[in-house]
């Protein structure tokens, strides 16, 4: 049974020594506070604070894509198919029509029962795909994700095909950002608290040796299927919450193979399998679009491309690994391209 | 190092991320740039001020070329305003044009994020729209939610029309009535029975509904109506479906690049209604490039050509408009251009009649308008829609683009049908299982070809190479760029691509596989996946993302039986396809180095102590697979699309074929892809209307059955399949 | 005697190769028994049938009363059978606490209680084993940062956590140092004699014969011998075909 050394991504999950922890948690809330009160900042209008909804969308997503990609280390290529089924059923239940008047559903609970209809097929299916190992549960994810696009596509009845729907335009900014902010606080605050319980550690257990932890009597499919359910409801919610400030979906824009590319692109910049890396990766990873790419234009995905490369072969834990003090230092990259060397710090292999 | 450093040092780090969060933060949230101030702009003429519009274009993604079309037509517009016709009158008053451009990068977040802040930072009077219906649909709610008016010539469908905006203004014929006027022709001419089919997605979806209606008006009867997913490569299912119908016209389409496959796969068929009728396409003089004299006779809709008879006060006539364009761009205006050019001017000519540019005035007067254009009359409805601008209709006629509907702005007659029409007849029900079997087979051929080279590296080294799809894409575009410049027959490069791609899959295993093989699984597919969208992105820069097509001798189709036809090239390519497995079965059980591979495959360590150099056994096995692989891409090209993202799919369908088959089975290669290739031809044949969308998910839904129920494998390979997690 | 473990014939098949072949082993309540055999021989691969990791091709596993020939993994992890392995399995980016705390008996943990922090009366039990296999000192390291040795005994700890009532421990010695294998071999005889029955596959034959009740032959997948540690020890067929395999 030598299989246990495959599948198994890098990481780093110890999370730092007491001091460390403290700065982490005085930056968290500062930097809350601080975006707490922009919006009340003058020269702060509608068009700054959407650009932040979506990068909170954003990040939400990729926090969402690491407790499954990061924490148990099944690497789910098709997450962008939560946020979609999230987004059409809040469109399908606020767009509900019959001959007679609009019936409608209000916002919050279309989205809410988005979110919990995401977390059920997620739950449905994950049931059957954690079953698989990584690169196969990998595609079978991508090949999901490509199957409920195309069953949203020709159930034109229900979904409104290839033409989509649209939705009551409703677009108070403020408000959309303070609750997605809330929201992805609130989510980082749940996967912190979620990492220091038994469940966290026992997600880890999965990702470092799924065998052994099966063997130690934790039912692994279960805790697997959970947090899957959890990022599918979540990222619903997310997709919900887009869809109304959308006004409007169709498949090729609720279903985009991008999203999980950022999540992935995002949490790997950052560091796969911690906390706050997903956060970081993704701010970063805007950051860089904004200021950097914008004037590469067609080139950026190229360089988006180099990126992965680099991060993956040099760069493991990610930019939250530099400030780890067993993270990748300059000498050690050099080392990793030459030969062996760095890789100890790499699960799954024997010294 | 003492603790107490390390302490310091991540202190200092911690900050100075934080530092360059708040300043990444604070570079989103802010405006980088104030604009151009309203004195700048009106430097040098003697305005009274500006009237400030802004929009949002695609300069980069899949709208970037219409985009710029878009955006070169308003600027025509901003031009002679400013330039010819003196400024926007107000009052008496001469104002100038300024019209603010911003990249959506053919994004729909990123097109709605633009409009907002167009409208909050810039504080824009007035709005023009995007390029593309999914782009405007979003943009317009925004403009809608905040007051302001958008004008706009170039989404076109009929949903955000039946929303009840009031600022959303469409000078173009709307989606539903693109095929109206080439309808009603090709009615009049005797066209009894028809057959649709159309992309899933907003547009075509809205021109195929609208067609069905104006057919049955019309009295023509429609005999089939198809839908088929976006990214598709390959029509013949769908062809080969109509045919067996035998209807008097085709109707189809959603983008340029549909209308290659639709001519290919008839072509390839056999498939010759008498009036072939293409939603878009034919009215680009570069579709005939591309297609040559195949596309002879087929009609297109246009919203506006040069040659019509439209006339009006401003810019002249459609000729005279079509002259300035050139002399501004060096190249003439196609109907998008003229749709932006045509929206600026609805708004310009709704203030000056306003006489203000205050929204509720300004949208009263476009209520009101009704002007006589170069681009045709212009007057709104009361959903926005100009439905006094009737769509025209376009036909090949000798590699010449005329136009041939209304009567009113013909410069041609309609040819019905057109040459080369006709032959063959209803198929009956065992022609259609026989044909369903060939075609089933066929494609089974070519999947063959596809999967070898991945399986045997998945085999061999269990790496999964998620860029096996772009490697198919460099042969097919080698054997493309060899066929386009020297006209070298696709199968005569083989022996080239076969070399190349030798050297560039030897390149790629000592560069980077060889570094991520001994790494976790994630490492490799990551890698590998990056390296696809570098590619990918390598030759849409290098090539743009039109579909291409190579040309082969070995075209057309052999008549077996009745209305059962083998198509020549397909043929030709299971052909090869059984030698390189024959061959491949061969090499691997009697040759020393194949006996090396299969050892290497097999226990790495053991091979390592028998001497066998597994490093070079590695970069040999590589280089031999992505040479097959690239010869399966240059043997495609004259069947499935080229293009830089026709890789995804097949690498999903070799995974798929792989893992249901055996990792490194040449057999199982073989037999996977046949029974896909067969499953995918029966729904597409059997399963109305929706079976080609059915047919691309197949090979999922197959995979993730057969790997739930079966996830130690179906057989044997050279390395057993695996996928149990615990 | 009712065994607690009750196997009978077992089989498993890697495509071609058979590499248990109909073995029967039990093992009683309370027992030490010792699984030897030379490379090769089946046991790793006995080991995963017993544990139920790997599907048997034929035969049956009954344990504690209980058929669990069918049974996953953590069930049979909850009845109370523990096991080792031979390439060892922590989780090593966890810390050793983290790696015992995780290895309690779950059948009393509902999945809710999971969300919990863990209770003291299992901190010191993670305490005491810790103190017990002289890993205390090291609690709050990453288990990856341990030594081969110290990972066995931390393998060991993880089994008891479990308070099984059968451990299977494959090769609790190898890697680690000569004055360590005195120690485990200590703490196993203390273990047992608290009731804990022990199935042991080792290399180390003093190891076996010193601590063990009664000894099973493995040879070809195949049960060659059973008996007390002497009568193996002088019989003709083991010692042709374990030492004479073993070529000294």
């Amino acid at each position: 049974m030598k299989s246990t050394t495959s599948g198994k991504p890098v990481f780093i999950a110890r999370r730092g020594g007491p001091r460390l922890r403290l700065v982490l948690v005085r930056v968290s809330v500062g930097l809350l506070v601080a975006l707490a009160v922009l919006p009340t900042l003058p020269g702060v209008g509608d068009s700054a604070l959407f650009t932040l909804t979506l990068m909170l969308t954003s990040v939400a997503v990729a926090v969402n894509w690491n407790l499954t990609g990061g924490f148990t280390g099944y690497v789910d290529f098709g997450h962008a198919a939560w946020f979609g089924i999230g987004a059409y059923t809040t469109a399908m239940l606020m767009s509900l029509q019959t001959n007679g008047p609009q019936i409608g559903w209000p916002a919050p609970p279309a989205m809410i029962l988005g979110a919990v209809v995401a977390g059920a097929v997620a739950a449905a299916i994950g049931r059957a795909t954690m079953r698989l190992k990584g690169p196969y549960f990998s595609i079978a994810m991508l090949g999901t994700f490509v199957a409920v696009r195309e069953i949203v596509r020709v159930s034109g009845g229900l979904t409104g095909g290839g033409v989509g729907l649209t939705l009551p335009p409703y677009l108070n900014r403020p408000l959309f950002y303070y609750i997605q902010l809330a929201l992805v606080a609130g989510l980082v605050a749940f996967t912190w608290w979620l990492r220091g319980t038994r469940f966290g550690a026992a997600l880890v257990a999965i990702r470092e040796d799924e065998v052994g932890a099966e063997m130690r009597g934790i039912n692994t499919t279960r805790l697997k299927v959970i947090v899957f359910s959890f990022a599918g409801f979540s990222t619903g919610l997310f997709g919900g919450l887009w869809a109304y400030q959308n006004t409007f979906v169709d498949p090729d824009i609720a279903f985009v193979e991008l999203r999980t590319v950022d999540a992935v692109m995002g949490t790997m910049l950052g560091g796969l399998g911690t906390v706050a890396g997903p956060v970081v990766g993704t701010v970063a990873l805007f950051w860089l679009r904004e200021l950097l790419w914008a004037n590469l234009l067609d080139y950026h995905l190229i360089a988006q491309g180099v990126l992965l490369i680099v991060i993956v072969l040099f760069l493991p834990r990610g930019l939250v690994g530099i400030v780890d003090p067993r993270g990748a230092s300059v000498t050690g990259l050099w080392r990793r391209w030459i030969g062996r060397g760095a890789r100890e710090n790499e699960p799954g292999k024997e010294p | 190092m003492k603790p107490g450093k390390w302490v310091r040092i991540r202190l200092v780090v911690a900050l100075v991320t934080v530092a360059t969060l708040i300043l990444g933060l604070a570079a989103c949230g802010a405006d980088e740039e104030a604009p151009a101030t309203p004195d700048q702009a009106a430097s040098g003429a003697s305005f009274a001020g500006t009237v400030r519009i802004g929009a949002a274009l695609s300069e980069t993604g899949k709208f970037a070329v219409e985009g710029r079309d878009s955006r070169e037509g308003y600027d025509t517009w901003v031009r002679w305003v400013n330039e010819e016709y003196g400024g926007i009158e107000i009052e008496g008053r001469r104002y100038a044009a300024e019209v603010i451009y911003y990249d959506d990068e053919s994004d729909a977040d990123t097109a709605a994020n633009l409009v907002q802040k167009l409208i909050d930072e810039d504080q824009v009077d007035f709005l023009l729209g995007p390029y593309s219906s999914s782009l405007t649909t979003g943009a317009s709610a925004i403009a809608e939610a905040n007051n302001v008016i958008m004008v706009e010539g170039n989404g076109t469908s009929d949903t955000m029309f039946e929303r009840g905006f009031r600022n959303l203004f469409l000078v173009a014929t709307i989606a539903s009535d693109y095929t109206k006027s080439t309808i009603e022709a090709l009615a009049a001419r005797g066209a009894r029975t028809a057959v649709i089919a159309y992309e899933d997605t907003s547009f075509p979806t809205a021109v195929a509904s609208g067609a069905r209606r104006h057919l049955e008006a019309n009295g023509i009867e429609v005999l089939a109506m198809e839908t088929y997913p976006k990214d598709i490569q390959d029509a013949s299912a769908i062809m080969t479906k109509f045919r067996d119908l035998d209807p008097d016209i085709f109707v189809g389409g959603g983008h340029y690049n549909d209308a290659v496959l639709f001519v290919n796969a008839a072509k390839e068929l056999g498939f010759a209604p008498d009036g072939m009728l293409i939603t878009v396409g034919p009215s680009n003089p570069k579709l005939i490039d591309e297609l040559g004299e195949d596309l002879d006779g087929v009609l297109g809709p246009t919203q506006w050509e040069s040659v019509m008879a439209y006339e009006g006060p401003y810019f002249g006539s459609a000729s005279d408009y079509a002259a300035y364009y050139e002399s501004l761009w060096g190249e003439p205006p196609v109907y998008q251009a003229a749709s932006a050019t045509a929206a600026a001017l609805a708004l310009h000519l709704a203030i000056e009649s306003a006489g203000t540019t205050d929204t509720d005035t300004v949208r009263e007067a476009l209520y009101a308008l009704e002007a006589d254009t170069f681009y045709g009359p212009l007057s709104f409805d009361e959903r926005g829609v100009n439905t006094s601008k009737p769509m025209g209709t376009v036909q090949v006629q000798d590699g010449r683009i005329r136009v041939v509907a209304p009567g009113e702005a013909a410069v041609a007659d309609l040819v019905y049908p057109r040459a080369g029409a006709g032959g063959g007849g209803k198929a009956s029900a065992a022609e259609r299982v026989a044909q369903m079997l060939i075609n089933g087979i066929a494609l089974g051929g070519m999947y063959t070809l596809l999967v070898l080279g991945f399986s045997i590296i998945w085999g061999v080294m269990g790496v999964i190479n998620f860029a096996h799809g772009e490697f198919v894409m460099i042969g097919a575009y080698m054997a493309w760029l060899a066929n386009d410049v020297w006209g070298v027959d696709p199968f005569l490069t083989v022996p080239l691509v076969f070399l190349v791609m030798m050297l560039v899959g030897f390149g790629t295993q000592r560069l980077l596989v060889n570094r991520v093989i001994d790494r976790p699984h994630l490492v490799s597919l990551l890698v590998m996946f990056a390296v696809a969208i570098i590619l990918q992105n390598i030759m849409k820069v290098a090539f743009s993302a039109d579909f291409r097509r190579a040309d082969t001798v070995l075209d057309g189709v052999w008549q077996v039986a009745g209305e059962v036809t083998v198509p020549v090239t397909r043929f030709w390519i299971l052909v090869v396809a059984l030698v390189v497995a024959g061959g491949l079965t061969l090499f691997l059980s009697r040759s020393r180095l194949g006996k090396s591979i299969r050892a290497a495959a097999q226990n790495r360590e053991t091979a390592r102590i028998v001497g066998i150099d597994v490093a070079k056994v590695y970069a040999v096995t590589f280089a031999i697979c992505i040479g097959i692989t690239g010869v399966a891409g240059a043997l495609v090209s004259p069947v499935l699309a080229v293009q830089p993202f026709q890789g995804p799919p097949l690498t999903l369908k070799a995974f798929a074929i792989t893992a249901m088959a055996g990792l490194g089975s040449v057999r199982g290669a073989l037999g996977g892809a046949m029974v896909l290739g067969l499953v995918e031809a029966g729904l597409a044949v059997y399963i109305p209307q929706i079976g080609t969308n059915l047919a691309v998910v197949a090979s999922f839904v197959l995979l993730v059955v057969a790997l739930v129920v079966r996830p130690q494998g179906l057989f044997k390979g050279l390395r057993p399949v695996d996928a149990t997690a615990a | 005697m009712t065994a607690l473990l009750d196997a009978r014939g077992v089989v498993k098949r890697f495509g071609g190769l058979t590499a248990v072949d109909g073995v029967d082993i039990s093992v009683g309540p309370g027992e030490l028994v010792g699984l030897i055999g030379p490379n090769g021989s089946g046991k790793t691969t006995l080991f995963d049938c017993l544990s139920r990791i790997s599907a048997i091709d034929s035969g049956s596993i009954s344990f504690d009363g209980v058929d669990i020939t069918r049974h996953r993994p953590h069930q049979v992890a909850r009845l109370g059978l523990a096991r080792t392995f031979q390439l060892i399995r922590v989780y090593r980016e966890l810390t050793v606490s983290e790696n015992m705390e995780l290895s309690i008996q779950w059948r009393r943990v509902g999945t809710a209680r999971l969300f919990g922090r863990t209770d003291a009366a299992t901190r010191r039990r993670v305490e005491s084993l810790l103190e017990f296999l002289l890993l205390s000192g090291l609690r709050h390291e990453r288990a990856g940062a341990l030594s081969g040795g110290q990972r066995r005994l931390l393998e060991i700890g993880m089994a008891l956590m479990s308070e099984p009532k059968l451990m299977l421990l494959d090769e609790a010695t190898s890697g680690v140092n000569p004055t360590l294998v005195a120690e485990i071999a200590d703490r196993l005889r203390e273990v047992n004699a608290n009731g804990v029955a022990i199935l042991l596959v080792e290399h180390n034959v003093g190891f076996v014969a010193e601590l063990c009740h009664r000894v099973v032959v493995l040879d070809r997948g195949a049960k060659l011998a059973e008996g007390t540690p002497r009568q193996i020890m002088e019989d003709p067929a083991v010692i042709e075909a374990y030492f004479g395999a073993e070529g000294e």
